[in-house]
């Protein structure tokens, strides 16, 4: 019988699992607020779903296919927000590496989209390739491929910077 | 077997995805699924057994007045009335060629369209005046054509 999780129990599983859900939000839409507004939807819906504490995995798709349908939705506010980007700081500020914090975060923010979602997905959603390809519904060669290249283009970004 | 990682993914994984806003916090934490407030779990219980149960009532108790009503002795139609004398006659308007048309026989037929008048005129009776129905009515009939 599903059961609806009690207030401390929710409180716990947004404090451990939020951050990284936020994180791979923010790949999937365009802005900030509506990077929260699919986070939202989709942790009550999987919850829903699952009728328990729901596997990360499930969350991830469901956080995709909410973003694929605001966009869908808001197609034109989207492509108006688009070259914003969002504000927040997508890693947490670490006081001694502040700088090489900075120049990491902007080398992930620089790498191709397509492959950012599998470094994501498997650095900070501790996801398998298996998983991953579920998720974003590709092959999971594909999904090996795309983490291969994002590392690539990431060695490639800091080379003579930090490597 | 240990494999050395990539100093690339060594940098990244000294990172930490940043913790949420105070206010995102907050409004997740106001977005618990909660549970169903009584009076809808009531009324769930209403909708999924007490209207089914109804509808068996109620065809139920339809199935009894029916048995019931078959059981008295109706009165046949004949004897509340006699059926009244009609005449009907048909009035040609039109016959119409229309073309030559091969059967599956392989022989041609002509094909007419005909349209007539059909008149029924109901008779009248003791209590009831007479009554006229006309009704237009269109057939179109194959003709066999002979072939010398």
């Amino acid at each position: 019988m599903p059961t609806e999780p009690t207030p401390d129990e929710w409180r716990q599983w947004l404090r451990d699992s939020g951050p990284r859900f936020l994180l791979f939000a923010r790949q999937q839409t365009r802005s900030e607020s509506d990077a929260e507004d699919v986070l939202q939807d989709a942790l009550v819906e999987s919850w829903q779903r699952a009728g328990r504490m729901p596997d990360d995995a499930l969350v991830y798709a469901t956080i995709r296919r909410r973003a694929i349908d605001l966009a869908r939705s808001t197609d034109r506010r989207a492509v108006r927000e688009e070259g914003s980007g969002p504000a927040e700081p997508w890693f947490s500020p670490d006081v001694e590496e502040r700088e090489t914090q900075r120049l990491l975060e902007e080398a992930v923010k620089d790498i191709t989209p397509i492959y950012r979602d599998v470094v994501i997905l498997k650095m900070w959603g501790g996801q398998t390739f298996a998983q991953i390809a579920e998720t974003l519904g590709v092959p999971l060669n594909t999904a090996a491929s795309r983490y291969r290249y994002a590392i690539e283009e990431l060695r490639e970004n800091l080379k003579g910077v930090l490597l | 077997m240990n494999e050395e990682q990539d100093p690339v993914e060594t940098l990244l994984a000294r990172m930490k995805p940043a913790a949420m806003s105070n206010d995102l916090m907050a409004r997740l934490t106001a977005a618990r699924p909660a549970p169903a407030a009584k009076g809808v779990r009531t009324w769930d219980f209403l909708r999924r057994w007490v209207t089914p149960l109804g509808a068996v009532a109620c065809v139920a108790l339809v199935t009894v007045r029916v048995l019931d009503f078959t059981d008295k002795p109706v009165p046949p139609i004949a004897a509340v009335s006699k059926p009244m004398p009609v005449i009907v006659q048909n009035h040609t308007l039109q016959a119409r060629e229309m073309g030559v048309m091969v059967g599956p026989n392989r022989q041609p037929y002509q094909m007419v369209e005909y349209q007539w008048v059909e008149s029924e005129t109901i008779l009248p009776g003791a209590n009831a005046p007479a009554v006229r129905l006309e009704t237009t009515r269109r057939e179109i009939v194959p003709v066999q054509l002979e072939i010398y």
